[in-house]
């Protein structure tokens, strides 16, 4: 009974309706990290490190990369000095095989600033292909040669959301409801006057019949035809 | 007393809620409130609407009718009849929109019919009476079902017909009743290629016959032309020496060849370019190797060649007069418009049927259709003449009775543009500016500055005086009306059109001041026509003239083309500019040179940039570390950054900052959406319920992708990308499953508004999103994008919108102080000023979170019919919004375009600072004078009687 | 037990993969399709309109405008070259409003009509069909503008303010005052003279002393008339 062409049906369908909804399953990606550290409009990219995502979903990833030379961080100041930005490309490979190339750059002075910690966040699609690239550091900006060699580097992945739907179900209900309580209001309603209003009724009556007691000329006060007509 | 307490108590929240119940009654009403409502007596009163057709296709004059009338249809899938006399629309019958409406062929006024015919495989023919435009039948052209032929449902069977493509090649004819329909087939061999002609009866649809008829002359390259009853062909360009003829009907006559010697007299060169001419009479016209002459053919059972060169930009028309034949050819030449008549068969000019004339909207004419009926007076002509600007004009007895500008029916790029001051303003400013250059100088001149100032206010009194007296004002360049308002409500509409002509209308009564044609230009892309309007200077920097400068792409090379203009007179400011590369990017930048011009930036297609006008470089260097392009490429998917930082004042150098590329396996960009340049956020928060404040997230920066889902598993999926486009931050993205076009996107402030059609629930939505940057303002003063890096709180919500959208645009005010309303272009014609409010998607679907000026969550937004704009003006297929701030902060200026236009104002939250129109001033005046008069008039009695009561 | 799980396990891939493949197999359908439908109707004239023309000011239009009718001279319709689909028609007038219908056409040519519901989609009414389309109100574009009538002058606000302290100091004091002072007819301007100016010093304090008095009961007030006439006197 438990052959293995049982199972090869289940398998089919699980990959198929899985590529049929949004970010369903999981998969991993590979970056290939270079950076610039060069001034002028061409960029002179040299390796930065690997960094493997293992799961999409989760987000886990491990950063390998090595630090800055000292040659290296006197050029990122001297970027940071100029106020121009430190570049980063990355080549990214995903479950489907396919290699995309992005672009990036940040301040240079805020990447100082921030003790060489960044973040590169990974933007996919629906179909969890890549899209983007992106990194950035909070800084502050500071032209000033860190005291770390070492990058600190926080990896994101990001998907997109589910997009809104009108939410009719809850209004569906709430009239619903509406409807229901307007019927049980209408059995209710049936009710007499006094029987509806005994609480408000009962306390004027006691408060009238408590000071007519008290000041019993003023008993015929209530008329209120008012104080004119003598 | 104990029992009655929690009963109480419940009562007691009864009644709040009821209380709350009522806050949202008064809420919801005050709503009502906001929207605009206008009184009936207000129609017209600060809107118009035009009407137009588009660019002639087929024409044809009525003279069966008791009106006499033109039928016209057109390339915007219109079938009109126009009034002869004034050019006015009698009625306009507007067809499907795209292929699927495509006019094909038109016929049968002359026997009292009107058949058209439309749409792609299979193509419907529609017959429309003529006096009132009703339909009187349509039939598609297909088989009927067989297997369903004795159900009431009617369905059609198109599996026998051809690919769809083939619609182009297919050839109509439309005579006595009868619709012809005309294919060449060519099965690749030779021998077998056949013209099939399938009859059909043009009312009811009933196929008459079909018949092939063996052509073995025409291939796959052939052109063929339809000269009725005849086809004529030839063959690939290169190849082509021989005209091949055929009758169409005539059963058993053989194809006649005519080769090059017996219509050019020499034996060398190639065929090309055969056209029919269109006319009361077989007659085709060819040219050889592309040259720039051609001769006609007239066809019957022995064609004759007619050995007379015409120019090759020559329009040819055949007419029939006092029986005979007479060949109209229509050149254009320095502004010039010739009609020249001869006799078909002679060539023998016919001078009293020449017609020349020169007219600002005639630009290239051909004429489409033409009649000369005899008259007591003598033979005159009736042409419909249709320029290559599309405007439309009536020639009757050399003589030019109306002008339609048609172009406007396709209007590409808009904008508004405050008038300028008046001569009398300006004075003033001249003083002023006068006696800033006395003090530049150095040299204190009281004196002279002192007669310098009574002078001039001595005229304004003179001027003043003048006006009082009633003496005619002196003499001014510009037209009395055509100035500045106190509230900026009056303003100059620039409209590009995909013809190149641009036009200057006024915005009270809609009338057009001038025009201006820009020659051999076209859109960006072919797809959407796209045009860039820049207004580089603004009208309020007199003495310098206010500049426009219109971005396109020529016709013939694609590279950039530049006209500069004055958009107050319509005066070219310099030649027309022909760039030697094509455009990528551009932008207007946003400091101004010494002469308050803004230079425009331009990304070519190789990634380098230039300024415009050239002159401007050092400026645009001098702000360029500041300066971003993005791009974005529809074929490849791929999105990027440049920045200006490494340019010098020689040169402008931009580099890549940033690249995202969205895989174009799966997915294809749909639009790009940014915010309005000129719009301004007044409110930096909102106010919670709990009188926190939720910051909002207004960063100029970003722009929303818009992406549609290609492919079999995500065809119908739409994704949304807010990506900042200065430091390539991707900020947030969602996706839409089951849903399809048309997209719309209104991109503003901090939210988005979008709306597709749900596959799912088979409805249009309106999706929201609103983005926050929390509890706390991360930059007070300025926002950058380089340096914020927390992404945004985004709220969404999604609402039922019962109606076809065509177009949406939010409105927008000069301090944005006033609440914004969303325009939308309803597909059944209305413009709807839907409140952001009710698309807010913070709008609680808990009543209890309810926060101030929040109303509960509903998932349909209700059309209300006193916010339809245009009342009962239907707008037909709308194809742009555009809005403009007026002088008033309330008021914003709303211009719709499409095939009508449309313009109208709208006030959001109602006119707070400003009387309304209907503010009744004499009762004010009235009750005031009678109460003054009455306190008086009291007060001496009082004393009189006062004093009577003394002397008692 | 084991066994029965795979068996499960089995039966469930199974239904699976039938979804999966119905599903492909709807949608090719729906491409490949090449059969063509005429959706038919009529629409009724709006009462009590101008009735020339109205035709040519409406449109029929299938999905916002995929696909278009136009009326004939009797206000039937045809929209041809229409797919199987489901289809919201909508009667396009500029004047009246018309229910709109969802026409749904399967792919072997049977038809539905019914009932448009956006927010409860799977409601199913049927209507007939051929469709008939009648207008059921006259579309109200513009706000009424309020007209002068007396009843609104009066009672507006202001004039109320206004009238009311009239009726106060005119015809309240004629009520209170004695009838048997009025006959004295040589004392009775003066009286009245008299009277307006104690209405005029009528200030807040007394006026509270008065509702006390009223309250506290029939007999002080009564002194306190005596008063008011003794000193009138």
């Amino acid at each position: 009974m438990n052959s293995p062409y049982t199972w090869i049906p289940v398998l089919l369908a699980v990959i198929l309706s899985a590529v049929g909804s949004e970010l369903d399953y999981d998969g991993w990606l590979r970056l290939r990290v270079w950076h610039a550290l060069n001034k002028g409009p061409m960029p002179n990219f040299i390796e930065r490190g690997n960094i493997t995502v293992t799961s999409v979903r989760s987000g886990a990833s491990t950063v390998a990369q090595a630090g800055l030379k000292s040659s290296e961080l006197d050029e990122l100041r001297k970027l940071a000095e100029d106020d121009r930005e430190y570049r980063l490309k990355a080549s990214v490979r995903g479950s489907s095989g396919t290699e995309t190339t992005f672009f990036t750059s940040v301040p240079a002075c805020l990447v100082l600033g921030s003790e060489l910690e960044d973040f590169l966040t990974v933007w996919l699609d629906g179909a969890a292909e890549p899209v983007a690239v992106s990194l950035s550091s909070y800084g502050p900006c500071s032209r000033e040669v860190p005291s770390t060699q070492m990058w600190t580097t926080e990896v994101q992945v990001r998907y997109p959301e589910a997009g809104p739907v009108p939410d009719t179900a809850t209004y569906i209900q709430k009239l619903e409801r509406e409807r229901e309580a307007r019927e049980r209001g209408e059995t209710k309603d049936n009710r007499s006057f006094l029987a509806k209003y005994w609480m408000y009724i009962v306390p004027a009556v006691i408060f009238v019949l408590l000071s007519s007691a008290t000041n019993p000329e003023a008993g015929g006060a209530g008329g209120g035809g008012g104080g004119a007509q003598r | 007393m104990g029992p009655f307490v929690p009963d109480l108590r419940g009562k007691f929240n009864r009644f709040l809620s009821d209380i709350q119940l009522l806050q949202y009654l008064i809420v919801f009403f005050g709503l009502f409130n906001l929207s605009l409502c206008l009184y009936e007596d207000q129609v017209g009163k600060f809107d118009w609407r035009q009407n137009y057709v588009g660019k002639i296709k087929f024409a044809s004059f009525d003279t069966v009718s008791a009106a006499k009338k033109i039928i016209v249809a057109t390339e915007e899938n219109v079938v009109a009849a126009l009034n002869l006399k004034s050019g006015q629309i009698l009625w306009r019958r507007v067809l499907e929109q795209g292929c699927a409406g495509h006019v094909r062929a038109l016929g049968g006024v002359s026997d009292g019919d009107l058949i058209t015919v439309s749409g792609g495989v299979p193509a419907i023919v529609r017959a429309w009476d003529l006096a009132t435009g009703h339909i009187l039948n349509e039939w598609p052209l297909a088989e009927q079902n067989p297997e369903r032929l004795d159900s009431p449902l009617i369905s059609f069977n198109t599996t026998g017909l051809y690919d769809p493509e083939r619609i182009e090649d297919v050839m109509w004819h439309i005579k006595d009743g009868t619709l012809h329909h005309i294919l060449p087939t060519y099965n690749g061999d030779a021998h077998k290629t056949e013209v099939e002609v399938t009859s059909y009866d043009s009312k009811t649809g009933e196929k008459l016959k079909s018949r092939k008829i063996d052509a073995a002359f025409i291939s796959k390259e052939s052109t063929c032309v339809l000269a009725v009853p005849y086809i004529a062909c030839i063959d690939q360009p290169d190849l082509a020496d021989k005209v091949y003829i055929q009758h169409l009907y005539a059963t058993d006559s053989d194809f006649q060849a005519i080769p090059v010697i017996q219509i050019f007299g020499s034996e060398t060169g190639h065929l090309s370019n055969l056209e029919s001419v269109p006319g009361d009479e077989p007659v085709v016209s060819v040219s050889r190797d592309n040259g720039q002459t051609k001769r006609i053919i007239v066809i019957n059972t022995e064609s004759a060649p007619i050995p007379n060169d015409l120019s090759k930009d020559t329009a040819l028309y055949i007419t029939t007069a006092d029986e005979g034949k007479v060949l109209l050819q229509t050149s254009f030449e320095n502004q010039v418009a010739n009609v020249a008549a001869v006799e078909l068969s002679t060539f023998s000019p016919i001078p009293n049927l020449s017609v020349s004339l020169s007219h600002n909207s005639i630009q290239a004419p051909t004429i489409v259709a033409s009649i000369c009926p005899r008259q007591p007076k003598g033979t005159g002509c009736r042409h419909l003449l249709s320029s290559e600007d599309h405007s439309v004009a009536l020639l009757q007895h050399s003589r030019l009775v109306w002008v339609r500008e048609e172009a406007l029916a396709n209007i590409v790029a808009v904008e508004m543009m405050e008038l300028p001051m008046s001569d009398r303003e300006q004075a003033i400013e001249t003083e002023f500016d006068q006696k800033e250059n006395f003090d530049v100088d150095g040299s204190w001149d009281v004196v002279s500055m002192m007669v310098r100032r009574i002078c001039s206010q001595a005229n304004q009194l003179k001027g003043l005086l003048q006006a009082v007296m009633g003496f005619s004002p002196p003499q001014s360049t510009q037209r009395a009306d055509l100035v500045r308002d106190e509230f900026g409500l009056h303003k100059m509409i620039v409209a590009v059109t995909s013809a190149g002509k641009i036009y200057g209308i006024e915005s009270k009564r809609g009338e057009i001041i001038w025009q201006l044609r820009v020659k051999n230009i076209t859109g960006f892309s072919k797809a959407s026509k796209k045009m860039v309007l820049y207004v580089q200077r603004g009208s309020r920097h007199f003495p310098h003239p206010p500049q426009c400068a219109l971005l396109a792409a020529d016709k013939e090379t694609g590279n950039g083309v530049i006209y500069t203009f004055n958009p107050m007179t319509g005066q070219p400011l310099g030649e027309v500019t022909r760039l030697g590369y094509k455009i990528k990017q551009s932008m207007l930048l946003h400091v101004s040179t010494d002469d308050f011009l803004r230079p425009i930036i331009l990304l070519d297609t190789e990634d380098s940039v230039h300024a415009f006008p050239e002159s401007a470089k050092a400026t645009a260097a001098s702000v360029a570390k500041s300066v971003y392009i993005f791009t974005a490429d529809q074929e490849t998917g791929v999105l990027s950054g440049f920045s200006l930082a490494y340019s010098t004042p020689e040169e402008l150098i931009a580099h890549m900052v940033w690249q995202v590329i969205l895989p174009t396996k799966t997915q294809q960009i749909v639009d790009v959406v940014s915010k309005s340049t000129i719009e301004r956020v007044h409110s930096q928060g909102r106010v919670l319920g709990d009188r926190s404040v939720l910051y909002k997230y207004i960063n100029p920066n970003l722009v929303a992708i818009v992406v549609q889902g290609v492919g079999s598993t995500h065809k119908n999926t739409l994704t949304l990308y807010l990506l900042d486009v200065v430091s390539g931050a991707m900020v947030f993205s969602v996706v839409h499953k089951r849903v399809r076009g048309p997209f719309h996107v209104v991109h503003s402030e901090n939210w988005l508004v979008y709306s597709y059609f749900n596959e799912k629930s088979r409805r249009t939505e309106i999706a929201t999103l609103e983005l926050y940057e929390g509890k706390t303002q991360s930059n007070t003063t300025a926002f950058s994008s380089l340096t914020t890096t927390v992404l945004p709180i985004v709220e969404r919500q999604a609402f039922i919108f019962p109606a076809s959208i065509e177009f949406l645009q939010e409105t927008i005010t000069e301090k944005g102080i006033t609440s914004k309303h969303i325009m939308v272009a309803l597909a059944n014609g209305g413009i709807l000023e839907l409140p952001w409010m009710l698309v807010d998607p913070r709008r609680p679907i808990n009543p209890e979170m309810r926060e101030e000026g929040v109303i509960p969550y509903m998932p349909e937004i209700p059309i209300q019919m006193d916010a339809i704009v245009n009342y009962n003006q239907s707008i037909a297929r709308v194809s742009g919004i555009h809005t403009s701030p007026s002088g008033l902060e309330s008021t914003c200026l709303v211009f719709v375009y499409g095939l009508d236009l449309f313009y109208t104002r709208v006030a959001p939250s109602k006119t707070f600072d400003v009387l309304k129109e209907d503010f009744d001033y004499y009762l004010i005046t009235i009750v005031l004078l009678a109460l003054t008069v009455s306190s008086y008039v009291t007060k001496k009695l009082a004393s009189r009687k006062a004093q009577k009561q003394a002397w008692k | 037990m084991l066994i029965k799980m795979a068996f499960l396990t089995r039966l469930v891939s199974l239904l699976l993969i039938i979804c999966q493949i119905s599903s492909v197999i709807g949608e090719n359908d729906e491409e490949v399709s090449t059969d063509r439908y005429v959706i038919e109707g009529k629409v009724f004239p709006p009462e009590n309109a101008i009735l020339t023309g109205w035709q040519l000011m409406t449109h029929v239009m299938a999905n916002g405008g995929e696909h278009l009718g136009y009326l004939r001279e009797d206000g039937s319709f045809t929209i041809s070259n229409v797919p199987s689909g489901s289809y919201i028609i909508e009667v396009v007038n500029p004047n009246y409003a018309y229910e709109p219908v969802r026409v749904e056409i399967n792919s072997k040519g049977k038809f539905r009509a019914r009932k448009v519901n956006l927010i409860q989609t799977s409601q199913v009414i049927q209507v007939p069909y051929p469709l008939k389309m009648r207008p059921f109100a006259p579309f109200r574009y513009f706000q009424l503008r309020e007209q002068w009538r007396v009843t609104d002058f009066l009672f507006n606000p202001m004039v109320l303010m206004m009238i009311l302290p009239l009726l106060l100091i005119m015809v309240l004091p004629k009520i209170m005052n004695d009838p048997e002072t009025r006959k004295i007819a040589g004392t009775r301007s003066f009286q009245e003279m008299e009277q307006l100016n104690s209405l005029t010093k009528y200030d807040m304090p007394e006026m509270s002393e008065m509702i006390t008095t009223f309250f506290a009961g029939e007999e002080k007030q009564k002194s306190k008339a005596v008063k008011a006439a003794k000193k009138r006197q």
